[in-house]
C-alpha cells in the first residue's frame, strides 16, 4: 500500500505530543466549576423561579380549592387559559347561575400540554387525596396529542423521583427523551436553561424581544402548516388516556375546553375527533367552544391569546356552557360518588362509542 | 444524539481491550448496528456496494477471489437480502417466537410473492456474475483491470443514480415532454427515501477501485477489513469523505493510543458539539423564518437587511452543522485510534472562490478535482477546456448534494464563479499583513463571503420563485430593519468566541495551540463550550443537514 503522510490531516498526536491538560484534568476542572454552580442554581435561583413558585403553590391552592364552599372548580390550561379566562368573571358568572357559592381557583403553565396537565392535577389534588367539583381542561388543537417537550417544570416541579416510571412509560417512548427529562429532572442548572438563555440574550441582543417573538412565531406557523398538511397519525393518545385514568381513578370529574383559536383546520380536527372519542369513551365532558364564541381576529394580541376584553366574553361563553355540568352535579354530590356518577365506558351509548360528536 | 454518546461509550468500553482483529470485528457489527439505526433495509445497499468494489478492486489488481471466500460472500449477500430486504415485520416475529403464536408468525414472515423481488434478482445477478467472473479473469490484463473497473463505476452509479435521481429525472423529464408539447412519459415518482450517506460512501467506495487502477493503492484481501474502510460509524453518513490510501492503512494495520490523542479528541468533539448545538441548531431557525415568509409569500414586510440576515443565519448554520459533525467524527475517531482528514479550514476567511473549496468540505473537492476535473483534463488542453472541465465539475459537485435543480443552479453558480475569478487572472495571494495588506484581505473576504452567501440562497430555497423573491427583496427594499439588527447581534452572539478560537487553531489544523495554552486558558475555553451547550441549546434541535446528502 502506497506510504504516504495523512496530507490534509494535521495530527499532533502523530508526532506524540504530551499535552500540559490531560482530558481527565480538562474534565474535572469543568466539573469542578459547574458542581458549585449547580448547587448556587439549586439554593438560590430555583427558589426565585415563579415558574417553580408556580408549580410549588399547586398543593397548597389545590386544597384551598378542596375545603372551599359551594361549587368548586380547578381550571387547567396553559398561557391560552391564563390569558383566556377571567377566574373573577367566571366565578360570579357560575355563583349567579348555579345559584351557590363558588370556589375557583387557575392552574395554569404555559407552554404547557395534556401530559403536564395530569401532573398538575396530581400535585393540586390526587397527591394529597382531595378533589374539586369540576376540573375544566382549557386546550387547544393538538395539544391532547402525544409528543411535545415535557418543559422543565414538570420535571423540577410536579415530578419526583417516584412518578419516572409512569412518566416514562407514559408519556416518554424514546431513551433520547427519557435522558433529556432526568437530566432537566437532576440539574437545576439545566433545567433553568431557557431563563439563563433569555437572560443574556436580552442584554446581548438589542430588540431581542421582538425579534424572539417574530421568529417563533414564524417557525410555530410553519411546523403548524406542515404538521396540517401531513396525514393524522392514529393511536397516539397514549398521555391523554393517562390522564383520563388517573382522573378515573381518583375520582375527579373532567370538562374538557376545546379552545376558539384561529387556522384550526381540517387536519386538526380531524385528529382532535380521536381524542374527543377516548374523553367520551372514557365517561368524561366534552365542550366545543371553538367556533361558538363569535371571537374575531382582532380582539387577539397574537393568532392564540386574547386581550382582556375578549377574555372576558370567553370566560362568559365558557361559564354559559359548564353551568349545566357543574350545576347537575354539584346538586348531586351531596350522596353520590363520583365513580358512580360517571358513566361506565361499557354502558356508554352507541353514539359516544363511535366518537359522532359534533365539532 | 444521547443515544450516540451510550452507544460510542458502549463500544469504547470494551474496544481497547481486544485484539486488532477483534476491533475491526467489533467497529464492523457497530458501524452496522449504527448504520441499522435509521434503516435497516439499507444495509443491504451498503453490503452491494461493499461486495462489488472488494472482488472489483482484487480484479482490477489481478487478483482472484478465491472460491471459498466468494462463496461465503454470495451467501451473505443472499442471506442479507432475505433478512433485510423481504418486510419482515421484526417485532411482531419476535412477540410471535416469544409466544409461539403460528397466526403471528405467518404475519411477520413475507407472504406476497413482491416481498421475494429482491433476494430473487439479487441471486439471478450474483449467478450471472458467477458466469461471467471467470471470463473476466482470464480476459488479458489490461483489458480486465478495464472491465473491472467499467462494472464497479456503473454499479456504483447505478444505485446512486437510482436512489438519489431516479425520481427527480424521471419527474423533469416528464415536465419538460410537458412543457414543449410531447406528452408525458406517465412515469409514477417511486417515492424512494434516500439512504443516509449513500452519497458519502459511495463516493468512497469508488475512489478505492479508481485508486487501485491508477496504481496507487494495492487491495486488501480481507473482506472484513475492506467492509469496515466502507462503513466505518464516525464519518459513515456525512463524511469526510476518506480515501483508500489514507484510511485503509489504519484499517489494515494495528493502532495504538497515542500521546495526546485522547486531549486533542476532547478539543474536537467538545468544538464539533458547539458548532452543532450553539452555533448550528440556534441559526436555524432565524434562517428558517425568513426563507419560509418568502417561500409562503408573508414577505411585504421584509427588507433587504432581513433576507440578508436571513442567508447569513443560513451560511453559519450550515458550516457549524456540516463542520461541526466532522470535528466529532475527527474527534471520536482519534479516541479508537484512527485519524480522519481535516474538512474545514474557516472556509469564510477564503478570498477566493479557489481558496474557497481549498476551505470547504475539502475531502468532496479534493475527491471531485482528482476523480473528475483532472481526468477530464483539469487545466491541460487550453483555456477553453478549462472552463468546461470547471464547470461540468461544480455542476456535478451541485447535483451530488441533492436532486434539486436548486443545487444543480448553485454548483453552476461555482462554477462560474471560478471562472470569472480565473479569467480576470484575480490574485489568491492576499495576506493579512500591514495596514493596507489588512485592508485588502478584509475586502476580499468580504466580498467573498457574500459571494459565498448567495450561492447559499439557491441552496437553501425550495425554490427559483423563492430565489427570485429574495433577490428583488434585496434590490427593491434597501432598509437597515431592528429585525436584522436583533439578527446580527444574535448570530455575533452565538459564533464570535468560537470563531477566535480557529482563527488562534487555524481551523483545526494547529489544534496544539489551545492545546499547549496555559491551563486556565484551555479550562476558560472548556467551560465556555460547556456553558453555552448546556444554556444556549435550542430548543428543538435538528438533524445533521448533511445526512440528506
Amino acid at each position: 500500500m502506497r506510504k504516504e503522510p495523512l496530507n490534509s490531516s494535521t495530527s499532533n498526536s502523530d508526532i506524540g505530543v504530551k499535552y500540559p491538560l490531560p482530558w481527565y484534568m480538562a474534565f474535572a476542572a469543568v466539573v469542578f466549576v459547574l458542581a458549585p454552580l449547580e448547587v448556587a442554581c439549586h439554593l438560590h435561583l430555583v427558589p426565585l423561579s415563579s415558574d417553580y413558585k408556580t408549580c410549588w403553590s399547586f398543593p397548597a391552592r389545590g386544597a384551598n380549592v378542596a375545603a372551599g364552599k359551594g361549587i368548586r372548580i380547578a381550571v387547567i390550561g396553559n398561557s391560552a387559559a391564563r390569558m383566556g379566562v377571567n377566574p373573577d368573571v367566571l366565578k360570579t358568572f357560575l355563583a349567579k347561575s348555579c345559584g351557590s357559592e363558588v370556589c375557583l381557583d387557575r392552574f395554569t403553565i404555559d407552554g404547557s400540554r395534556v401530559t403536564v396537565w395530569n401532573y398538575i392535577l396530581a400535585a393540586a389534588f390526587w397527591r394529597n387525596g382531595v378533589n374539586p367539583d369540576a376540573a375544566v381542561i382549557i386546550f387547544q388543537p393538538g395539544a391532547l396529542e402525544d409528543g411535545g417537550d415535557l418543559i422543565p417544570p414538570i420535571a423540577q416541579g410536579l415530578t419526583g423521583p417516584r412518578d419516572w416510571p409512569e412518566v416514562f412509560q407514559d408519556h416518554l417512548p424514546s431513551a433520547s427523551e427519557r435522558i433529556e427529562f432526568a437530566a432537566d429532572s437532576v440539574s437545576a442548572l439545566y433545567a433553568s436553561r431557557a431563563k439563563w438563555r433569555d437572560k443574556a440574550l436580552h442584554v446581548a441582543v438589542p430588540g431581542y424581544g421582538p425579534f424572539a417573538t417574530t421568529v417563533n412565531r414564524v417557525n410555530f406557523d410553519t411546523l403548524r402548516a406542515h404538521a396540517n398538511s401531513t396525514l393524522p397519525r392514529a393511536g397516539s393518545y397514549h398521555s391523554l388516556k393517562s390522564l383520563l385514568a388517573n382522573a378515573r381513578r381518583n375520582q375527579t370529574r373532567l370538562i374538557f375546553v376545546l379552545y376558539p383559536e384561529f387556522e384550526t383546520d381540517q387536519g386538526t380536527r380531524s385528529l382532535n375527533r380521536d381524542a374527543i372519542r377516548c374523553i367520551q369513551q372514557a365517561g368524561f365532558e366534552f365542550v366545543d367552544l371553538s367556533t361558538s364564541t363569535g371571537l374575531v381576529e382582532s380582539q387577539y394580541v397574537d393568532k392564540f391569546h386574547m386581550s382582556p376584553e375578549a377574555a372576558a366574553i370567553f370566560t362568559v361563553k365558557l361559564g354559559e356552557a359548564i353551568t349545566p355540568l357543574v350545576k347537575h352535579h354539584y346538586r348531586q354530590q351531596a350522596n353520590a360518588t363520583i365513580s358512580s356518577e360517571l358513566p361506565d365506558p361499557e354502558k356508554l351509548s352507541d353514539k359516544a362509542k363511535k366518537g359522532e360528536w359534533s365539532l | 444524539m444521547l443515544g450516540f454518546w451510550l452507544f460510542y461509550g458502549a463500544i469504547y468500553a470494551v474496544y481497547w481491550r481486544l485484539s486488532h482483529h477483534r476491533q475491526n470485528t467489533l467497529l464492523l457489527i457497530a458501524s452496522y448496528v449504527f448504520y441499522a439505526w435509521w434503516d435497516y433495509r439499507f444495509l443491504f445497499l451498503i453490503l452491494v456496494s461493499t461486495v462489488i468494489d472488494f472482488i472489483g478492486g482484487l480484479g482490477v489488481a489481478g487478483v482472484e477471489v478465491p472460491r471459498t471466500q466468494l462463496r461465503k460472500i454470495n451467501a451473505s449477500i443472499v442471506a442479507a437480502a432475505v433478512l433485510l430486504c423481504t418486510n419482515i415485520n421484526y417485532p411482531l416475529l419476535f412477540g410471535s417466537l416469544a409466544k409461539w403464536s403460528a397466526a403471528g408468525l405467518s404475519q411477520a414472515l413475507p407472504h406476497r410473492w413482491t416481498d421475494l423481488i429482491v433476494p430473487i434478482v439479487t441471486a439471478v445477478i450474483i449467478g450471472a456474475y458467477g458466469i461471467v467472473l471467470p471470463k473476466l479473469y482470464a480476459a488479458p490484463a489490461e483489458r480486465r483491470r478495464r472491465q473491472f473497473l467499467v462494472i464497479s463505476m456503473v454499479a456504483n452509479l447505478a444505485i446512486l443514480g437510482f436512489f438519489k435521481y431516479f425520481d427527480f429525472f424521471a419527474g423533469s423529464a416528464d415536465r419538460l415532454l410537458h412543457a414543449i408539447g410531447l406528452g408525458q412519459l406517465g412515469i409514477t415518482p417511486l417515492g424512494i427515501i434516500l439512504p443516509a450517506g449513500i452519497s458519502f460512501y459511495t463516493f468512497q467506495a469508488m475512489s478505492y477501485t479508481i485508486d487501485i487502477y491508477r496504481g496507487d493503492v494495492e487491495p486488501t484481501r480481507s473482506f472484513r477489513d475492506f467492509a469496515l474502510f466502507v462503513c466505518f460509524f464516525p464519518h459513515l453518513v456525512a463524511g469526510p469523505i476518506m480515501r483508500a490510501h489514507t484510511l485503509l492503512p489504519q484499517v489494515t494495520g494495528p493502532r495504538a493510543r497515542k500521546p495526546g490523542a485522547a486531549e486533542e479528541g476532547l478539543l474536537l468533539v467538545f468544538i464539533g458539539m458547539f458548532k452543532k448545538i450553539v452555533i448550528a441548531d440556534n441559526m436555524a431557525p432565524v434562517a428558517s423564518a425568513i426563507f419560509q415568509q418568502v417561500a409562503t409569500g408573508h414577505a411585504a414586510h421584509l427588507t433587504a437587511s432581513d433576507v440578508l440576515v436571513g442567508v447569513y443565519a443560513f451560511a453559519f448554520q450550515i458550516y457549524g452543522d456540516f463542520s461541526g459533525y466532522s470535528s466529532i467524527a475527527r474527534g471520536i475517531s482519534k479516541w479508537i485510534g484512527f485519524e480522519l482528514v481535516v474538512n474545514f479550514r474557516m472556509p469564510y476567511l477564503a478570498v477566493s472562490p479557489s481558496d474557497f473549496w481549498r476551505r470547504w468540505h475539502i475531502s468532496l473537492s479534493s475527491w471531485l478535482r482528482d476523480y473528475l476535473y483532472i481526468p477530464l483534463g483539469g487545466n491541460r488542453n487550453g483555456i477553453a477546456a478549462m472552463y468546461r472541465n470547471l464547470m461540468i465539475t461544480m455542476l456535478l459537485g451541485g447535483l451530488w448534494h441533492g436532486a434539486s435543480w436548486t443545487f444543480v443552479a448553485w454548483g453552476l453558480y461555482h462554477g462560474l464563479i471560478l471562472c470569472i475569478f480565473r479569467s480576470a487572472g484575480i490574485s489568491e495571494d492576499v495576506r493579512p499583513t500591514g495596514t493596507f495588506g489588512r485592508l485588502k484581505w478584509l475586502f476580499r473576504v468580504t466580498c467573498m463571503f457574500h459571494l459565498t452567501c448567495f450561492g447559499w440562497l439557491l441552496f437553501r430555497a425550495d425554490s427559483f420563485a423563492t430565489v427570485a423573491s429574495m433577490l428583488s427583496i434585496l434590490v427593491h427594499r434597501i432598509a437597515l430593519s431592528h429585525f436584522a439588527v436583533a439578527a446580527l447581534a444574535y448570530i455575533g452572539f452565538h459564533t464570535a468566541i468560537l470563531f477566535a478560537i480557529e482563527w488562534a487553531m487555524d481551523g483545526e489544523r494547529r489544534l496544539d495551540r489551545f492545546l499547549l495554552a496555559p491551563r486556565a486558558m484551555q479550562i476558560t475555553g472548556y467551560l465556555y463550550m460547556t456553558f453555552m451547550m448546556i444554556v444556549f441549546h435550542a430548543e428543538r434541535a435538528f438533524e445533521f443537514i448533511y445526512f440528506q446528502f
